[in-house]
């Protein structure tokens, strides 16, 4: 006598062996392939629409495809590690970010020169040595250099921000303004800094 | 009709349909792979053959990504016959789909600009493929998808994760008072307090476009849904103003907007999610004062 497990087993019923148009939207109304919203889904419409307007069946194969990727759509989503699209690797510059992002920069680095400040300060109250030597420091090459673009970064940081004031009060958010002003402190950054060394040096003789 | 001149460079932008190529940058000084997920990275792709007896062609780079490969997203480049496709990018896409590679994935529906499907990276800023002249576009063009986006495939973007920060910001109107047995008025100028704002069409140039939003994208809601926060914020007939800007009080939610404009500047339908998102803050102000 055989025994139980040698019987043949009951197959699954095979997904396409008749389903139709109806039976897909039924089983996505009622919320079987995990659709987010328990709800008539147009999507599902589309779906036989022309068959039955030209009076043919529902076709099996395509309705067991869509079937097929109702259930699997969820389990889709969350294995595959789909690839981010590009963002500051492709998307051109334009006034507005590069503007912020000196904005950011210059801030960082007038942090970093508040510290440079802060030894000038220290030296000029530990005596005429170290103020020598941090003095010389600031007169060498490098050290112009770099008190230039602090200042530049200095007068950037200041009209930069004087913009953003002004925006926060809800004004010049036209484009032709954003523009325009922004402009503005470039050129303001630019001509305040040259004239801050002109006065300087001419002081400083 | 004469097409109105919209290309070339210029220092002040009037509109954001005006298109200025500034000479100096065309990226951003950093390395192709800065920061870029070893699966993300843009591989060389395939230059597909040039169409037979064109006269006038031009070059399309187009991000490909095809998820049943399990290989990393490529850039292929495709030569476009100009004498046999329509003006604009997205009649050079379809043009590709149907003579040379019918796997070019993309989304499209209106091709008027109304619909906001066709939103892509268009020669390094985002716009609609359907209002952007081939004209207009560099040699060779360059099509990415939307930036910081995952992709299902090429140029398809996955925006589900848009569209619920959309959501949080409960675009509908809320309202206490009884309901009136007619419509709820509003007088002409209450009504164009929302000019500007109820012409978005969910394309999501802007909030793509956002810095921010590339390094915050799970926190920060980005100026389309923040966009929409003000048009029902600005509603006189809503009556939830007090739970909306109690939900936006946040320092990611609205305060990782840190005016960049760069959504401004990109928004294809002229609208003005900066300047919104600029109201919202000034009226959290003014609720505590």
């Amino acid at each position: 006598m055989a025994r139980e497990h040698d019987r043949p087993q009951p197959q699954p019923t095979p997904v396409d062996k008749s389903p139709t148009a109806r039976e897909l939207k039924g089983v996505i109304d009622s919320g079987r392939t995990a659709d987010k919203v328990a709800f008539f889904d147009p999507a599902a419409s589309p779906l036989g629409t022309d068959d039955e307007a030209a009076g043919a069946p529902d076709m099996p194969p395509r309705v067991a495809t869509a079937i097929r990727q109702e259930g699997s759509r969820l389990a889709v989503t969350a294995a595959r590690d789909r690839p981010i699209s590009p963002n500051i690797q492709i998307y051109r510059p334009q006034l507005t970010s590069v503007l912020s992002i000196s904005n950011r920069i210059t801030g960082v680095l007038l942090g970093i020169g508040a510290v440079g400040l802060v030894i000038w300060l220290m030296a000029a109250a530990s005596g005429p040595q170290a103020y020598v030597a941090v003095q010389s420091a600031i007169s060498s090459w490098i050290g112009q250099i770099v008190l230039f673009g602090f200042t530049f970064a200095f007068f950037l940081h200041l009209c930069g921000g004087i913009r953003h004031l002004v925006w926060d009060t809800v004004h010049g958010f036209e484009l032709r303004s954003i523009y325009l002003w922004g402009w503005v402190v470039v050129a303001a950054s630019v001509v305040l800094t040259l004239v801050a060394w002109i006065a300087s040096l001419i002081i400083g003789r | 009709m004469a097409k109105p001149k919209t290309s070339g460079h210029r220092l002040v932008v009037e509109s954001s349909d005006q298109i200025s190529r500034s000479p100096l940058m065309r990226r951003f000084p950093v390395p192709r792979n800065f920061g870029v997920a070893p699966g993300s990275r843009v591989e060389r792709g395939r230059t597909w053959p040039t169409p037979a007896r064109a006269k006038r062609v031009k070059a399309f780079e187009i991000y490909r990504y095809d998820p049943d490969s399990g290989r990393n997203p490529r850039l292929d480049t495709f030569l476009v016959d100009l004498d046999d496709c329509g003006p604009m990018a997205l009649d050079a896409l379809i043009w590709i789909k149907n003579k040379v590679d019918s796997t070019l994935t993309f989304r499209r529906s209106c091709r008027e600009g109304i619909c906001g499907s066709c939103a892509m990276n268009i020669d390094g800023t985002n716009w609609l493929a359907c209002t952007r002249f081939i004209s207009d576009l560099g040699d060779p063009a360059q099509i990415y998808p939307l930036a910081s986006r995952t992709i299902i495939k090429d140029l398809v973007p996955d925006l589900e994760h848009l569209f619920a920060q959309y959501e949080m910001v409960e675009p509908w109107l809320h309202s206490k008072t009884p309901e009136p047995n007619k419509e709820r008025l509003q007088s002409p100028e209450e009504r164009s307090e929302l000019n500007g704002y109820y012409e978005c069409i969910l394309c999501f140039c802007c909030t793509s476009a956002c810095p921010s939003h590339w390094w915050n994208p799970g926190r920060f809601l980005g100026p389309a849904a923040l966009l929409q926060a003000w048009r029902w914020l600005a509603d006189s007939r809503d009556e939830a103003t007090e739970e909306r800007l109690d939900k936006l009080e946040d320092p990611f939610r609205l305060y990782r907007c840190h005016t960049i404009l760069n959504c401004t500047r990109t928004c294809p339908k002229g609208l003005n999610p900066g300047k919104a998102i600029a109201e919202i803050k000034r009226m959290m102000i003014e609720r505590h004062s």
